[in-house]
């Protein structure tokens, strides 16, 4: 049993999103599959790797997420399926992981040695988060714990899914404890009503403002009877089909193992039944984004699509090649930011770690000059060769700042005597901290159109003043219409306009619906700072304070409209793209 | 490698539930997760969509055993991880908080694990099981 009862073959990264040094990682293992077998198992660790990246709220972070898969041969082919457990076979077998049917005393509670699981798992992969075995079996069945394990019956990856769910903290919904049908005496009324439930997902509080602070309240329909439904007869499961359309958010009866007095988000949840379409039910969802957020940030890689500006956090001022120059050896200097091309940079990626700034006016790259290892050399623009001298490490400084290092000399892009005037050169220096060798990101002036009508956001009126509404206009190209993306760390922008340098912003630092979206002067506060998460091809607009999607009011397509922030539901009218101006 | 986020959202303030803290040296909280109790003693069983069974209930096992395998972020100031468990003693409607393991944090970020650690009791004499 265990380790002599095969070998481990090869593992393969068969989703890849960047480092696993900054993903969230998965890793499938399989049990049972014989050498002559193991094409079967990659099939089913594909298609399982599908169906999670499907599955909502992964399918929109799956920009976070890798997932690995490693080749295990076992000695047998199978699982042991013991007798005793509900129609067992008797079979056992050698396979690697032990996997074996009928814990639980039923034949469908199928369990792996998880410790060893880890161990290959963490051997293949070190910096795995989460470890599934797929079993060689197609009878029904699959568990949770520290492992996850599921078969290859049809549908048994809902399982997974499930006890996924798990990882992130998320509490069963389901409203009995050894079923509906078991006759269960002892689980009519939730007995702790006195304290609430932790799990973010379930509540035992019927007070709307409780749900508000802690729970799902501010994703809750408007509409929606409180509470959403009610048990008429607690001595059982609550029987009624759905009385709302699905996805509507409120207080259903029935949860955490107890018939009543006990509550679930939405009607229909995988943490509440094992149900082919099912999927997340929004607070779970909402939460599962909340953990995977430091695997979604925008970091260096995210930002390879756009010509960046850099920004000195000491003056403010732009990276800018002095005079427009196109020449080998012109210095590179900060300037007010102009949105000129001598000020806009592609960022590529030339070795692991190591990337080149180029300039978008002469196509040089930044660089150290005479390849010199000395504090005070010079910094200017050469054509690319390779050199040392041309290559920088991008490192995180905090608060959305990085530092620039030379590859060739350790040293840091610096702006020589921390001056904050324009046309100050800047040279290479020994990193001591100062706000001169502290950069931000900032993409050049670009239009944010709305997917459904094709309109792009604009200051209406072209106002300068704070409370300016912020409306979608047919493009036209003016500086009202131009927006600047700095990143202003843990994976948040703030989205400054061209015309005035104030920055998109919630009204009344609010959570609710329906809240609107104006100009203000930069404060930092939540209610300024905003996520762009792919969908597809676009982008949805998170703001952090509240979790609400950038939307324009009622979907309309006419010029005018105002946006709004709104749960995220995937409408048209919550989806962007972003183009250079 | 990164940890997930921290459950900055929730409140684990007259809660029920089981989750693990980070502590600084003070026993202030710095970073806390919550997590399904992993020394429940039933395991959850699945319908089989197939037969038309969508439901999912518990089933009791004997024997608790397994390994348990948490990632937490390297956070300078933390010095220990500890598993805290809320219950409540429903005769008395009083909250019981017990620490039910502490992993100390040294500086390898490596530790020995303490069962049955100090309770935190609101109200309640503070007994539970581990």
């Amino acid at each position: 049993m265990g380790r002599s009862d095969g070998r481990i073959l090869r593992s393969t990264q068969i989703v890849n999103s960047g480092s696993p040094q900054r993903r969230w990682n998965l890793v499938i293992l399989g049990d049972g599959f014989q050498e002559p077998e193991m094409a079967q198992f990659q099939t089913a660790a594909s298609n399982f790797a599908l169906a999670l990246m499907g599955f909502s709220p992964f399918s929109e972070l799956r920009h976070g997420i890798n997932v690995f898969r490693v080749d295990v041969a076992s000695t047998d082919s199978g699982a042991d399926d013991p007798t005793g457990s509900g129609g067992g076979t008797g079979a056992m077998v050698r396979t690697f992981f032990d996997a074996t049917f009928g814990s639980g005393g039923l034949r469908r509670g199928l369990v792996v040695n998880n410790g060893l699981a880890w161990e290959v798992a963490r051997d293949q992969v070190p910096q795995a988060h989460v470890v599934l075995v797929v079993v060689n079996s197609t009878i029904w069945g699959g568990s949770g714990g520290s492992v996850y394990t599921c078969s290859l019956a049809t549908d048994a990856h809902l399982i997974a899914i499930h006890e996924i769910g798990h990882a992130f903290g998320l509490g069963d919904e389901y409203e009995s404890l050894i079923g509906c049908d078991s006759g269960e005496t002892d689980r009519n009324v939730h007995g702790f009503t006195f304290f609430d439930l932790v799990e973010p997902n379930l509540t035992v509080h019927e007070e709307l403002s409780t749900l508000n602070t802690h729970k799902w309240g501010r994703f809750v329909s408007r509409l929606a009877p409180w509470p959403t439904t009610s048990n008429a007869d607690c001595s059982r499961c609550d029987p009624q089909p759905n009385p709302f359309p699905p996805g509507n958010v409120g207080l259903f009866e029935g949860a955490h193992y107890y018939h009543c007095d006990a509550y679930r988000p939405e009607f229909v949840c995988i943490m509440r039944n094992n149900r082919t379409a099912g999927s997340f039910c929004r607070a779970c969802r909402e939460h599962i984004r909340s953990r995977l957020e430091p695997f979604t940030f925008t970091r260096v890689e995210d930002l390879l699509q756009w010509q960046l500006v850099l920004i000195s956090r000491g003056s403010g001022k732009a990276l800018d090649v002095r005079a427009a120059s196109g020449a080998n050896g012109a210095l590179v200097q900060v300037y007010r930011y102009t949105g000129g091309r001598n000020q806009r940079w592609r960022l590529t990626s030339v070795a692991p770690g190591e990337f080149r700034l180029t300039s978008i006016h002469s196509g040089k790259v930044l660089e150290v000059a005479e390849v010199s290892h000395d504090s005070g050399a010079a910094i200017q623009q050469w054509d690319w060769w390779s050199g040392a001298n041309q290559r920088w490490r991008i490192e995180d400084v905090g608060e959305g700042f990085c530092r620039l290092v030379s590859v060739n000399s350790g040293h840091c892009l610096d702006v020589r005597g921390r001056s904050g005037s324009s046309g100050v050169e800047c040279i290479q220096q020994q990193w001591h901290g100062g706000p001169n060798q502290q950069w931000r990101f900032s993409t050049q002036a670009m239009s944010i159109f709305a997917r459904h009508s094709g309109k792009v956001l604009d200051v209406r009126n072209a106002s300068h003043d704070n409370g300016a509404i912020i409306q979608q206009w047919d493009r036209h190209g003016g500086p009202n219409q131009q927006w600047r993306l700095e990143d202003v760390g843990q994976g948040y922008v703030r989205i400054i306009s061209y015309l005035s340098n104030k920055v998109l912003d919630v009204s009344g630092n609010s959570r609710d619906n329906g809240a609107a979206i104006h100009l203000w002067d930069w404060h930092g506060g939540s209610n300024q700072q905003w996520r762009l998460e792919r969908v597809g091809n676009d982008f949805r607009i998170v703001s952090r304070r509240s979790g609400l999607c950038l939307d324009v009011s009622g979907a309309s397509l006419d010029s005018g409209t105002p946006f709004i922030q709104w749960n995220w539901h995937g409408g048209q009218h919550q989806l962007f793209s972003l183009q250079a101006s | 490698m990164l940890s997930a986020a921290s459950d900055d959202d929730i409140s684990f303030d007259d809660v029920v539930g089981f989750w693990l803290e980070l502590r600084d040296a003070d026993g202030k909280p710095v970073y806390r997760q919550v997590m399904v109790d992993p020394f429940r003693s039933d395991i959850e069983i699945f319908g089989d969509p197939k037969l038309g069974e969508e439901t999912i209930s518990r089933s009791p096992i004997e024997n608790i055993e397994g390994h348990l395998e948490v990632i937490v972020p390297a956070l300078p100031m933390a010095k220990s991880i500890v598993f805290v468990r809320a219950s409540p003693a429903k005769e008395t409607k009083q909250l019981i908080v017990k620490d039910v393991a502490e992993v100390l944090l040294n500086e390898n970020v490596s530790g020995s694990v303490t069962k049955g650690g100090k309770d935190n009791t609101t109200g309640g004499d503070g007994n539970g099981p581990l």
